[in-house]
């Protein structure tokens, strides 16, 4: 189980079988194993809308089009998890508010469709 | 086993508090400077430079023929993330004081533009995720010994004035849930209040007020009322514990009424047919006594809103007016739906209400006798229903935040608004779901331009009833306004221009490119005999949803004709301890 991250050390733990499916050698690239999963991604949709749809809206807005991402899988984790310098502003580290599961979940919800 | 140091986010911010060079002693700020504070034409001692949030300087130096030899004397850049400057300076006894991004606070000498101290909070991570506006400060507050500013975490911190280091703070809640704070505190006596965002997660508004000496809690007022009290009857159910009305926008007050004045923000979640019911007292303006916090009365201006039209933007302004031959202590606000308002300020009786922008369609109209205004359910997004649009004001509003201010003498309110529209779709009952932190029921949302010009700066007499001029601009407004004596109205566009602007005919006389978005208000102070105007230029808050934040930008700018800057031992520049030693044979 991958576990919230409290003020300021480790962004996610490594015990998660999702974490583990994704492979162990620092040259693989981690994938999602939530994509296509339909309970998974009515879970992604819902933390879209608690987490990302002020900024990110239904097709983009202060942030990105988020269903029109470029970002491979590990690359989107790498982003929300650690956030980064945007062009409207920052993008929150929201790994310190979501646990790695959620991140895959809105990840898979973004991939299965166009627009919120 | 990937190396998790690659995804590890490590790392908490640091704190920078200093002394930079030894202050001499200062006169402190006490009550009777405050509530006489528009006696004082050279300082700027409150976030809307006096109770009555007038913005009004009585200096006459610069005036509209002499305002094209106006010069930049000196800046200052705020640096950090460059995440957006909002705030109103404050100047006293030769210093500046200047709030920043995330709430960072320079106190600056004015002579010489060089950095006094500097205080820097250290936040926990993870705050940013629950900030929806961005991690702006709009002010800070003086009183005694110290200058108060509030935390984007909600933590109210006394500074000593003479050098920055903290006297006392005060955690006014957990920003987990969604709270966060971005206003100017208000010194009231010996009170220190201050309010709170966080209107999209489901919380209920409230003010607070600290003791100004100790930061012990004095009181709590909610704007939503509990079970029990007057307007609870107006919420269906448990939902008034969650029915937003936040109070973002420092409040004002009046002296001789002994009335504090606060406004409360939309209603949640935005979704209005699940709140059924006037919703008291979001989107209104509330009276406050001062020293319990029990409401006196209150004016809501949308009642049951599905629109977001936040009741507390911009803070009104209080004025003594005649209207239709009746002498009227009165209280005038251009309101985020779209209307101007003019109340009576002793009882929150409704005067008038006039549009300040074309094509408003949400409401079939406003009673000319009680000022409720009536929804046009055909533009009411019901939840899972169809979109909806255009709707006219766009949830930005004809106005925000950005403070209005009011010329005495001509007896016109000057204010910003913009002209936009909006799609909304509500969603489904189902999707509202309360999680402590997320957004709590928010519409599919879509803004629109209107046309070619986008902004406008207003002059709106009040006693008349009429607008006088209006000054378009190609792109949206979100700055503050500063009057003058001297017979010119300030303000700034999102082109980064800071301009000024004859009070009488709008014509536009003076114009200075700043690098960045204008989003912060101008002040005007006087040191040593000559008139300054400052302002804060940095691209951030609200119009980061439509803007990229380029040019980016971080600079408090001075200027004034034929303005002094003194030479100073002192340096912004911060050495690196160690880095460069004294080489010693």
């Amino acid at each position: 189980m991958i576990g919230f991250v409290a003020a300021g050390l480790v962004a996610v733990v490594a015990s998660s079988s999702a974490w583990s499916q994704a492979g162990d050698t620092a040259e693989e690239e981690l994938k999602n194993p939530y994509l296509g999963q339909e309970e998974a991604i009515a879970e992604g949709r819902r933390t879209y809308r608690g987490r990302c749809i002020l900024c990110h809206r239904n097709m983009g807005g202060r942030g990105p089009n988020l269903f029109a991402t470029k970002l491979t899988d590990e690359q989107f984790l790498e982003v929300v998890i650690n956030g980064r310098l945007g062009m409207r502003g920052p993008m929150p580290a929201f790994g310190y508010r979501m646990s790695l599961d959620d991140i895959w979940k809105v990840h898979a919800f973004i991939k299965s469709r166009d627009r919120f | 086993m990937k190396s998790l140091s690659k995804i590890a986010v490590l790392g908490a911010a640091t704190v920078a508090v200093g002394l930079l060079y030894a202050s001499p002693v200062q006169a402190h700020v006490e009550t009777e400077d405050l509530v006489n504070a528009d006696a004082n034409k050279a300082e700027w001692l409150m976030y809307g430079r006096t109770y009555d949030n007038q913005r009004f300087s009585p200096l006459t130096e610069i005036t509209p023929a002499n305002v094209s030899e106006m010069t930049p004397v000196w800046a200052f850049s705020t640096g950090g993330k460059f995440a957006g400057l909002e705030g109103t300076p404050l100047f006293h006894d030769g210093v500046l004081y200047v709030s920043a991004d995330y709430a960072r606070v320079f106190a600056i000498d004015a002579r010489t533009g060089m950095v006094k101290w500097r205080y820097v909070p250290e936040y926990d991570e993870g705050l940013d995720a629950v900030v929806c506006c961005g991690p702006s400060n709009r002010g800070l507050a003086l009183k005694g010994d110290f200058v108060y500013v509030q935390l984007l975490d909600t933590r109210l911190v006394a500074l000593n004035i003479a050098d920055g280091t903290v006297a006392w703070e005060a955690t006014m809640d957990d920003w987990r849930q969604g709270i966060a704070s971005t206003g100017a505190p208000l010194v009231v006596k010996d009170h220190v209040i201050v309010g709170h965002a966080g209107g999209e997660f489901g919380v209920r508004g409230y003010i607070r007020s600290y003791n100004a000496q100790t930061g012990a809690l004095e009181w709590t007022a909610y704007t939503i009322p509990g079970p029990g009290e007057p307007g609870n009857e107006t919420w269906p159910g448990d939902t008034w514990m969650r029915g937003g009305g936040t109070t973002w926008v420092t409040g004002i007050y009046d002296p001789e009424l002994d009335l504090l004045y606060w406004g409360a923000g939309n209603p949640a979640p935005w979704n209005a047919d699940v709140r059924l019911g006037d919703n008291l007292w979001s989107n209104s303006l509330i009276a406050f006594d001062p020293d319990s916090g029990d409401i006196q009365w209150g004016f809501q201006f949308t009642p049951n809103d599905p629109f977001d039209y936040d009741g507390n933007a911009p803070g009104p302004i209080l004025i003594d007016v005649t209207i239709d031959g009746e002498a009227i202590k009165a209280m005038v606000q251009s309101n985020r739906n779209g209307f101007l308002y003019v109340l009576n300020r002793e009882n929150g009786e409704f005067i008038y209400a006039v549009p300040t922008i074309d094509g408003i369609n949400w409401t079939t109209g406003i009673d000319p006798v009680t000022g409720r205004a009536s929804i046009d359910m055909t533009m009411y997004p019901m939840s899972g229903g169809p979109k909806i649009e255009p709707i006219i004001p766009n949830l930005e509003g004809g106005t925000n935040w950005f403070p209005a201010a009011y010329n005495p003498d001509l007896g016109y309110i000057f204010f910003n608004t913009n002209d936009w529209a909006m799609m909304l779709k509500a969603i489904p009952e189902e999707d509202i779901v309360y999680v402590p932190g997320e957004y709590y029921g928010l519409h599919d949302f879509q803004a629109y331009r209107l046309g070619e010009n986008f902004g406008y700066t207003k002059a709106f007499d009040v006693a008349n009833k009429k607008f006088v001029w209006e000054v378009p601009s190609t792109e949206m407004l979100f700055a503050g306004l500063l009057a003058t004596k001297g017979g010119l109205v300030f303000t700034g566009d999102e082109r980064g221009f800071f301009m000024a602007i004859d009070a009488k005919s709008g014509e536009v006389l003076w114009r200075f490119q700043t690098g960045s978005g204008i989003n912060a208000s101008p002040i005007s102070y006087e040191l040593d005999g000559k008139q300054y105007v400052a302002i804060l230029s940095g691209m951030g808050g609200d119009p980061l949803y439509y803007y990229l934040e380029e040019p980016k930008g971080g600079m408090l700018w001075v200027f004034a004709i034929d303005g002094v800057l003194q030479d100073s031992p002192a340096s912004n520049v911060v050495p690196i301890p160690g880095a460069v030693p004294l080489f010693e044979q």
